[in-house]
């Protein structure tokens, strides 16, 4: 079995290459995806299909890059940044975030996002 | 204690220490020039600077705990998910998910990276300005 940050980079590369179906594989039928911590969470696959083809809606140019993970036996714990392009503004957004993954064999089976909904880019623009 | 035993006792020291703001006890805790960060300015805090942001939280905020929603040993420290709460000046519930990256070197904490969404304390920052 590989490596949690190896499954983990191969679901993003397949969500950036648009395989939306490759992405939903590597997550569990049952799957727990927190997109936003507090956020209501979206429940099983086809939630997180709408979802996805909201993002894909909305986002572009993504660039998502991990700058520190850990592993334990079930879980993967990442720090990243992600630049993507909101389509409806033409605005590029920015934001740090972290990524708390639960594995059930080699699939995701809860997942919670943590960062600012608000754009630190954005702000940061307004202030300076 | 094996490394990881280490860490998680470290971790349940400095919960306990912030959850009482006991200032000595988080100072000793902290090596002299760790480093607090943020995501949501993602600016570098001292530790004098961090512990003032816990006692202006706690100079507004009543009854503070923390339920630890997830903890685990890394190889250079621990993170946690967790949810901060409290009671507002106006009696109100307050609640704060975060996730917290702890970097541990020596038996102190030389690096944290906190998580979170700002939005979470915007009740925290009306009550203290109103």
């Amino acid at each position: 079995m590989a490596d949690k940050l190896t499954i983990y980079k191969s679901m993003l590369e397949a969500s950036t290459a648009g395989e939306k179906q490759k992405f939903l594989d590597f997550l569990t039928d049952d799957i727990e995806y927190h997109y936003h911590v507090t956020t209501r969470p979206l429940l099983g696959k086809e939630w997180v299909e709408k979802f996805l083809n909201k993002y894909n809606e909305i986002c572009a140019d993504v660039d998502l890059q991990i700058h520190r993970h850990a592993e334990t036996d079930d879980c993967l714990f990442v720090e990243g940044y992600e630049e993507y392009t909101d389509l409806r503004t033409g605005e590029r957004v920015a934001h740090p975030f972290a990524g708390v993954m639960e594995f059930r064999g080699d699939k995701i089976c809860k997942w919670r996002d943590y960062f600012e909904m608000n754009n630190p880019k954005q702000d940061q623009a307004a202030s300076g | 204690m094996n490394d990881a035993e280490e860490h998680l006792a470290l971790a349940e020291r400095y919960m306990r220490a912030i959850t009482d703001c006991d200032v000595e006890a988080v100072r000793d805790i902290y090596a002299p020039d760790a480093r607090i960060w943020h995501n949501f300015d993602q600016a570098v805090q001292s530790v004098e600077d961090n512990i003032k942001t816990l006692t202006w939280i706690h100079g507004r905020l009543r009854d503070i705990r923390y339920d630890i929603v997830r903890r685990e040993p890394i190889p250079d420290g621990f993170y946690q998910q967790h949810v901060r709460r409290g009671r507002l000046p106006s009696g109100a519930e307050f609640a704060m998910p975060a996730c917290a990256i702890v970097k541990i070197d020596n038996g102190r904490i030389v690096a944290l990276d906190e998580y979170l969404d700002t939005a979470h304390t915007q009740p925290l920052r009306a009550a203290a300005a109103s």
